[in-house]
């Protein structure tokens, strides 16, 4: 399993550098698809089944369509090359080693859940065998079709509904 | 860290299973059914015979309405279902039982008008089966989730509903703007929902009212609470289209087919009033001192706005829509005045609703079924002479409207502002009865015209293609036949019926709705 989750978080890495790196835009967006796509394989070795559907479906899927729709349309020629110091290139930098300390700080001290005001440490509310039931696929399927079938429901009559009327307005006009 | 296979997985039973009632949505099953049904059907049934879709459709609601009927009797105890999030009773029973009226009438005039319109498209009948879904779900929901997917379900395919003559320039303008606008109304209905589940914790209406029950004697309701259920007022304040959060209507009602205006202006009014009965008259009930007085100035302002603008308009439609905005105010004063008095008479408002408006809209209907909406004043010009019997039947409607004695207008009015009196609110009552003093002017003003010559031009440019307009709609007024359709005389005798039976045995409806209220859970 770690070795799942090594590759992944190499791959992860690798591909985020390549966002930065890559000359065309479109590369960047390719590699960002590599990343997301990384980053759900971990999650799936950390047994959040539903995180990793929900990270593929939403944001390598349809969140990164929309980006290479834009790219797309907008057809970027080559990148304009930036300078190492230039100084946007300075603060994101900046921003990106203050978002790791505080990210590493968080990993090693265990996170505090500000809500309930209590502590929460590594092996807290979220120890393993609690992710284990919670964090599946089964429970949030459970709840779907118990507690909240009726909003299950009728949220798809409303996606049918809804394909319905766009297929109507957007239909040629038949010849009459 | 174990256990990411599949197979090593324990599993865990299902330690919790809520009361599921599939009886209890009935109407919402046979209807939604009906709509996957017609999906298909519309594949198989070749375009000259989509009257077949008509039929279909008005079984489906048929079908709901028996069921709604069947339900009625062991509705007197209901309890909330589906974990507590949808309850069929009386109270829903009877809105479900005007939506679903309303919705059939609707649906059997349609193929006619729809046809000589070029519109006839088996999309038109499946999104209405799905609006009424929306709206039966509306009637019945107990669950602030439900409630908001209710009213999505309802309002999106009214919106392509309202563009459904995609060709023309109104129709598209309706559809857009009711788009932009529902958008909003659903924002802030969703802000205020967010709100009041952030203070209370709780999406159902029987927890949230038990939060209330303990807070409000206590003097701890939070700010937070009472800005949620302002919001929530705001959302469907929108959605029955009262004053200030009206602005849609009078333009989506015009633009869109008429056929389409008579189920927005009746059916929805319905489904949204019967949620903000549930809400405001029942589960935020305790905390009526916060906010009896804002509704009660919405509903004053609905009455003189909607009233007043009415009376400059020229257009049936326009009319009609600040008339519908009108209602709203006198229907709000229901739910400002709160249990039970306050329920059963805007209940019994919204019945006599249905019948006069549904009625009104479709012999406008039936006129616009012969290739030209019937909707200027112009048009209405001699119909006494013309059609003496359409147009006696739409004076009773407008009169109606108009609260004249021994129709049903009457008695709704009567019940709420006794009501209001009742309840100490007296200055409801007295808005109430001058705003409808006004309104006189107006819809008699369309029954004094329909007596008149046809020929007369008053108000007219004499030059302008007007002229050509109207000789050609007079024209077109020679097939008599066109609309004028057994199903088509049968609905409109019926609303006429029931507004009369309304108006001069009001103990009929009366006895039945008196001892109704929302239940929660």
């Amino acid at each position: 399993m770690s070795v799942i989750f090594g590759l992944a978080a190499a791959v992860a890495v690798v591909a985020a550098l390549g966002v930065v790196v890559a000359q065309r835009t479109l590369y960047s967006a390719l590699a960002l698809v590599a990343n997301m796509v990384a980053l759900a394989v971990l999650f799936l070795t950390l047994d959040a089944q539903f995180l990793a559907a929900v990270q593929i479906i939403v944001y390598a899927g349809a969140v990164m369509v929309l980006f290479v729709f834009i790219i797309a349309l907008l057809s970027p020629g080559a990148q304009e090359r930036l300078h190492p110091l230039e100084a946007r290139v300075l603060i994101g930098g900046l921003a990106a080693v203050a978002f790791t300390v505080v990210v590493a700080r968080l990993t090693l001290n265990g996170v505090s859940v500000a809500a309930s005001g209590r502590f929460y440490g590594r092996l807290g509310p979220f120890a393993p065998v609690l992710v284990d039931r919670h964090g599946q696929v089964q429970t949030l399927g459970e709840q779907l079709f118990t507690t909240f079938l009726l909003p299950f429901e009728l949220s798809s009559l409303l996606l049918l509904v809804a394909a319905v009327g766009a297929v109507y307005l957007s239909r040629r006009r038949r010849a009459s | 860290m174990t256990g990411w296979s599949v197979g090593a997985l324990p599993w865990y039973p299902l330690h919790f299973v809520p009361a599921v009632d599939l009886l209890s949505a009935l109407p919402e099953l046979i209807v939604g059914a009906g709509m996957v049904l017609m999906l298909i059907a519309d594949l198989l049934v070749p375009p000259s015979r989509r009257g077949i879709l008509a039929v279909g459709t008005a079984a489906v609601l048929s079908a709901a309405l028996v069921a709604v009927i069947w339900q009625w009797g062991g509705a007197a105890h209901a309890y909330a279902t589906f974990d507590g999030s949808f309850v069929a009773d009386r109270f829903g029973l009877f809105s479900d039982a005007l939506i679903l009226s309303t919705a059939i009438v609707v649906v059997l005039l349609s193929p006619p008008y729809l046809a000589g319109r070029g519109l006839h498209a088996g999309e038109y009948y499946i999104l209405l089966l799905a609006s009424v879904v929306g709206m039966l779900t509306l009637a019945g929901g107990t669950n602030l989730i439900v409630i908001f997917l209710g009213v999505e379900l309802l309002s999106i395919p009214l919106y392509v509903l309202a563009g459904f003559a995609r060709d023309e320039r109104r129709s598209q303008e309706a559809g857009m703007k009711y788009l932009l606008l529902g958008g909003f109304a659903s924002a802030f209905l969703l802000y205020g929902m967010a709100l009041v589940y952030g203070d209370t914790g709780k999406t159902n209406l029987t927890a949230i009212h038990r939060v209330l029950l303990e807070a409000v004697p206590a003097g701890h309701v939070s700010p937070l609470l009472m800005a949620g259920i302002g919001l929530i007022g705001i959302g469907l304040a929108f959605k029955v289209s009262a004053a200030p959060f009206h602005w849609w209507t009078p333009d989506v009602y015009e633009g869109s087919p008429v056929v389409v205006t008579t189920f927005m202006s009746v059916a929805t009014k319905v489904a949204a009033f019967a949620a903000f009965l549930r809400l405001f008259s029942t589960t935020f009930g305790s905390a009526q001192s916060g906010w009896t007085v804002p509704l009660a100035l919405v509903a004053i302002a609905s009455m003189i706005f909607g009233n007043v603008v009415a009376l400059a308009q020229r257009s049936m439609k326009r009319m009609l829509a600040y008339s519908g905005i009108a209602q709203a105010g006198y229907i709000l004063i229901g739910v400002a005045v709160g249990q039970p008095d306050g329920t059963a008479a805007a209940l019994y408002y919204l019945a006599a609703y249905t019948a006069m408006n549904t009625g009104a809209f479709a012999v406008l209907t039936i006129l616009s079924s012969r290739g030209r909406e019937c909707d200027e004043y112009r048009h209405l010009r001699g119909l006494g002479r013309r059609e003496p019997f359409l147009a006696g039947l739409l004076a009773i409607f407008l009169l109606s409207l108009a609260g004249f004695p021994l129709t049903a207008g009457f008695f709704g009015k009567f019940f709420l502002f006794s009501a209001a009196i009742h309840d100490g609110q007296v200055p409801l009552a007295v808005w109430g009865v001058v705003t409808s003093a006004v309104s006189v002017f107006y819809y008699l003003r369309v029954t004094l015209l329909m007596l008149g010559q046809a020929g007369e031009t008053e108000g007219m440019d004499p030059g302008s293609t007007g002229g050509d307009q109207l000789e050609s709609w007079a024209v077109q007024t020679g097939d008599r036949r066109a609309g004028w359709t057994l199903p088509g005389r049968v609905l409109v005798l019926t609303a006429a019926a029931a507004t009369l039976v309304l108006g001069i045995f009001p103990t009929v409806v009366y006895g039945v709705i008196q001892g109704i209220h929302a239940v929660t859970g």
